[in-house]
């Protein structure tokens, strides 16, 4: 709880601060005569799915999810040639409001995230679990699937000095730091999969933070008639190319919870609006 | 001399008009007794829809429209032809070699037309559409696979007939390609059977024929109990006043499909149970108890059949229907699948020794996760009155 307790007033804090800023969508030095209010952001963004199931359970590399869904065969190829963990995706948008400007430094504001991902193999016959290397366990045709709608709500700090000032520079870091909270579900097949011990459907809501760092390349540069014309006619200050890496922990804070967040790549585009 | 070809010519089409002054108005179409008419919620098909395979022994066709002036002393008669103006050729007529355009005077409703009336209905089996002269299903070599047939009203005057007005009839029975490749795998309780429908034309390198409409997994043993959405009974025989060797056709049709289907249902080890030899996928109420699987949508080329024993050992085929109903042949059947049971992620997660010395790791979320929501939707709240507020600033200063 204590956690939990700071980090409602790191929150509280960034609210506070935005009552200044009601007056001040942009200073007046720190903007193009024809630019439009800019007072938010939206992302789409793709990017890697990870987790820390297994390092969770003090078997990193050899535990439940490495098993299931990291140790298939490539029904294709050559018996024995064991797949590894395939690379595994996760999709989704992100919403910013730019509550505060830092002059012409930056915002500040708060964001929230959602997204989605799944690891699915198909599920291994009981009784063809009998080898200690899952690489040889039979498989069926049955798949067994972990699906993670992972969100969060963050503070972002967007530093767009250097691009827009140095035009040779367009680039724009940023960072996010944030609560995150992700249900998930387990299905064998095409239903929920059952807890053997509790007879229950194997869902379950993961919490933890957010943290993400990353740079955006300001792509007003490349085409500035384009993008002048574009905020006259549409509200769209700018646009983006970014990259970012991102950790999630969703262990838990008070309990621990299935971690299905982990050390993560993301890129995407975003507009300024 | 143009001039002269141009009023020869109009005076031919004013002479004929003047002499053959009736035409017939088709206002409506009505179908009756498809099979299909219980599937896709009971809508009733239109006249637009084509005729299948399964309609054609089933179903009626009636014909409503007015005929102006009305006839007198004329006989108005009902012909099939397979093009719009096949029987307005005299040597197209059957009994002619080679006719495009046959006559359906067994029927018994090419009867003068009463003095009186300038309206008729006309009902005709959908067995007499498809095959004016056999009545068999199967249409006549000149009547290609879903082309249009064309009902034709004629007017018999003392020299020649005339015909008064058509109406298309889309026929398509001929069997849709069958389903390839169809293998099975064992899983919880369950098989997953996977195939292949290719279009025979491209040499099966192609995609899903364009006229699929789904497809049926059939499966032997057979499961008793599962509803496959398919009706049990067989359709009712048509009755017309010629329609007694119709009833006689039906009726001896699902006599002999019920006893090749007893002697099919009493179970058998894996492999050695068969489809009945008089299997028809055609008929509802034989598919109905083979069919272990809803109609599937096309482009589906996987289906997991649920409900199955593990231990026990079965086999699957696929039955492809196009959009007119009318089902293909069944697949071959698979080799024999037993479902067996399979351990998904959560199981073993929960099998594993780390979850004993961490019990607290369960799916129920704690008191934090639980009210994390709430929190989330006051925090929701919060921002969009700020915004609301902010909206409210910008909108004063600017005034």
């Amino acid at each position: 709880m204590r956690r939990s307790s700071i980090f409602v007033a790191l929150l509280g804090a960034v609210l506070t601060l935005e009552a200044p800023a009601l007056a001040q969508t942009f200073g007046p030095r720190s903007r193009s005569s024809w630019e439009t209010p800019q007072n938010f952001a939206i992302e789409l963004r793709i990017g890697s799915f990870s987790e820390n199931i297994d390092g969770q359970l003090g078997l990193a590399g050899r535990g439940p999810f490495q098993e299931i869904f990291c140790s298939t065969r490539d029904p294709n190829a050559a018996a024995g040639t064991a797949v590894g963990c395939p690379l595994r995706f996760r999709g989704g948008l992100e919403f910013d409001w730019q509550i505060l400007r830092l002059g012409p430094v930056g915002s500040l504001g708060v964001g929230a995230i959602a997204s989605y991902s799944n690891a699915t193999a198909r599920a291994p016959a009981t009784a063809g679990m009998t080898s200690t290397d899952p690489t040889v366990w039979r498989r069926t045709a049955q798949d067994t699937s972990l699906q993670v709608l992972q969100s969060s709500i963050h503070a972002v700090l967007r530093v767009d000095v250097l691009a827009r000032r140095i035009r040779w520079l367009p680039l724009a870091p940023y960072a996010k730091a944030g609560i995150a909270l992700a249900p998930w579900w387990v299905t064998n097949g095409e239903r929920n999969a059952r807890d053997p011990i509790t007879n229950e459907d194997a869902i379950g809501l993961s919490h933890g933070f957010f943290l993400a760092g990353g740079v955006a390349v300001m792509l007003d540069t490349f085409e500035p008639d384009v993008a002048r014309q574009w905020d006259q006619t549409s509200g769209v200050n700018h646009s983006y190319l970014f990259f970012e890496l991102n950790y999630t922990y969703l262990g838990g804070f008070t309990r621990r919870t299935l971690d299905v967040g982990g050390l993560a790549w993301t890129a995407g585009v975003a507009i300024e609006f | 001399m143009r001039w002269l070809s141009t009023a020869l010519v109009a005076a031919c089409v004013c002479a004929s008009s003047t002499a053959f002054a009736q035409a017939v108005t088709f206002t409506n179409v009505i179908r009756n007794g498809s099979p299909r008419a219980s599937e896709n919620g009971g809508r009733i098909l239109t006249r637009d829809e084509p005729l299948g395979a399964r309609d054609c022994p089933c179903e009626s066709w009636t014909f409503e429209g007015t005929i102006m002036p009305v006839p007198t002393a004329r006989t108005l008669e009902w012909w099939i032809g397979n093009s719009a103006t096949a029987c307005a050729t005299a040597t197209n007529r059957f009994p002619a070699m080679n006719a495009t355009c046959w006559p359906l005077d067994r029927l018994g409703i090419n009867a003068a037309l009463p003095i009186a009336s300038n309206r008729f209905s006309v009902t005709i089996p959908g067995r007499w559409i498809v095959d004016p002269l056999t009545q068999t299903c199967m249409p006549p070599a000149s009547i290609s696979a879903g082309s249009n047939v064309h009902v034709t009203a004629m007017l018999r005057p003392p020299d020649d007939m005339v015909p008064l007005g058509t109406v298309p009839v889309t026929v398509s029975v001929a069997r849709p390609v069958t389903v390839q490749s169809v293998t099975a795998s064992g899983a919880e309780s369950s098989a997953v059977v996977e195939w292949q429908h290719l279009r025979a034309e491209d040499g099966g390198t192609a995609q899903v024929p364009a006229n699929t409409a789904g497809y049926y997994v059939l499966c032997l043993p057979r499961i008793v109990g599962y509803d496959a959405g398919l009706s049990s009974t067989a359709c009712a025989p048509i009755v017309t006043d010629s329609g007694a060797s119709d009833a006689a056709a039906t009726d001896a049709t699902s006599t002999a499909d019920a006893t090749a289907m007893d002697s099919s249902s009493g179970g058998g080890s894996c492999g050695s149970e068969t489809l009945p030899a008089a299997f028809d996928p055609n008929s509802d109420s034989q598919l109905a108890q083979y069919a272990c699987s809803p109609l599937l949508a096309t482009g589906t080329s996987r289906y997991t059949v649920t409900g199955l024993t593990n231990g026990s050992s079965y086999r699957f085929a696929v039955v492809a229907q196009d959009n007119a109903g009318t089902r293909s042949t069944p697949s071959t059947f698979t080799s024999c699948v037993s479902p067996e049971e399979v351990t998904d992620f959560w199981e073993r997660y929960r099998q594993n020794p780390g979850m004993t010395a961490a019990p607290g790791c369960s799916t129920t979320p704690s008191r934090f996760a639980r009210t994390l929501p709430a929190g989330w939707l006051a925090f929701g709240l919060a921002l969009a009155a700020i915004g609301a507020h902010r909206i409210n600033a910008r909108k004063d200063s600017r005034s």
